[in-house]
């Protein structure tokens, strides 16, 4: 059994990811923005990252930049977004060892990609590019 | 800012011949449609996403218990009513943009409309334990527009009113005539809109960047239709609000047959849905 945090806004998309990663014998987080999932991430350390990339507060790149530089996750995260500029969005997440899942996604697919990435052994992630020094936190809309 | 395209031919010789464009307006149009399809990508994939989903949920049976299939059936069901909610909101506010928009024009009691709409938004009040409460003149001059699309207008105002505004709060919609126009105010202790948000909340797909918010459904849009067809009666609309205090929103629309006592306005009377 794994620990898994699933950052997302909407409430919909949190309960229904909810269903299957707890039905498949693992431990939720939820987190309905990035400040709230940093928090989490510092206080219970999961074994793996799922998050929206747009949210209030602090965006998903951004949470994940923080989580890269402050070691809080060593496992390859998931990323969902909606946004039509997926080829960006995939090439910063790639930096920062994320896999990218487009909405709408299959949540079969999606459980898929979860049990791989915590197959993987945390060390392949040992490249991901961190960051410089921790900025503002940077707002999205949406 | 403003932007310029050059393009150079040679004439004879050592002679050349430079074209230089004013592209500004394109480049804003290019802009603009580059952001629109940007929030309307964003906005249709959250409700399939969803619809997907709970779609798949079911069908593959990853869930047994009665409650949470229906919980599944409504959410399926709720975000078709969001996706449709916001073709039409699109299709709507894009006609109203471009001039294809027509009014359906005739004279509208704002009184009785008032009533109405008040009436239909009070099962989303009394869900929130909202107070609810219209306060209308003894009389109301009637105003010259689309009986339809005003009816959007009061129900987007007064319909946010109540989602933005916490457990147990209150909604006050008035109505008064002054100089030749019809006065409606929606009076919320909603969470209020930040200064530097209150000229942007009536742009397209524009959220105010708090949790809050972002949990509150909506398409961004509600507002840009009131702005927009308020403009095509003639009117205005504008806000005044303190964050955690509330909002309140005008609504100015050019009145006929405006009775002398209206005018006045003589006599108040308050009304609790």
């Amino acid at each position: 059994m794994a620990r898994i945090l699933i950052a997302e806004d909407d409430r919909h998309i949190l309960r229904v990811l909810s269903l299957w990663i707890g039905r498949n014998g693992h431990e939720v987080l939820t987190a309905e923005d990035g400040l709230e999932a940093l928090e989490l991430l510092r206080k219970h350390r999961p074994d793996l990252l799922i998050t929206d990339v747009n949210m209030p507060g602090l965006g998903g790149i951004e949470l994940l930049e923080r989580a890269r530089q402050e070691s809080l996750t060593h496992r390859q995260a998931i990323v969902l977004t909606s946004r039509c500029d997926q080829s960006e969005i995939e090439a910063r997440a790639g930096r920062l060892c994320a896999v990218v899942h487009p909405k709408p996604f299959s949540p079969q697919h999606l459980m898929g990609t979860i049990e791989s990435a915590l197959r993987t052994s945390s060390g392949k992630c040992a490249t991901a590019e961190v960051p410089g020094p921790v900025g503002s936190a940077v707002s999205q809309d949406g | 800012m403003r932007f310029w395209q050059a393009a150079g031919a040679g004439v004879s010789g050592s002679e050349h011949i430079l074209f230089v464009q004013d592209v500004t307006q394109s480049k804003e149009a290019e802009k603009a449609r580059d952001q629109f399809l940007y929030h309307v990508t964003h906005e249709l994939r959250t409700p399939l996403t969803n619809i997907r989903a709970y779609a798949e949920t079911l069908s593959q049976g990853v869930i047994d218990d009665e409650q949470t299939i229906r919980e599944c059936y409504n959410v399926i069901m709720g975000e078709t009513r969001r996706l449709n909610q916001l073709v039409e909101d699109i299709l709507n506010v894009s006609q109203m943009e471009v001039g294809s928009a027509r009014l359906d024009v005739g004279e509208v009691p704002m009184d009785d409309m008032l009533r109405k709409v008040v009436q239909d938004m009070q099962g989303n009040a009394d869900g929130k334990q909202i107070d609810l409460v219209l306060s209308l003149p003894a009389k109301l001059p009637k105003v010259r527009g689309d009986r339809d699309r005003l009816a959007v207008v009061l129900t987007n105002l007064i319909g946010n009113a109540i989602k933005y505004t916490p457990q147990a709060g209150r909604v006050d919609v008035s109505c008064s005539a002054e100089n030749e126009r019809v006065r409606i105010t929606v009076t919320d202790t909603g969470i209020g809109i930040a200064p530097e948000a209150q000229e942007k909340i009536f742009e397209k797909f524009y959220r105010v960047d708090d949790s809050r918010v972002a949990k509150i459904p909506g398409t961004g849009l509600g507002l840009a239709i009131v702005r927009e067809t308020v403009r095509m009666h003639g009117g205005a609309v504008f806000v005044a609000s303190t964050p955690g205090k509330g909002s309140t929103f005008t609504v100015l629309l050019p009145a006929i047959g405006l009775d002398e006592s209206a005018r006045r306005g003589a006599g108040t009377t308050g009304e609790r849905k």
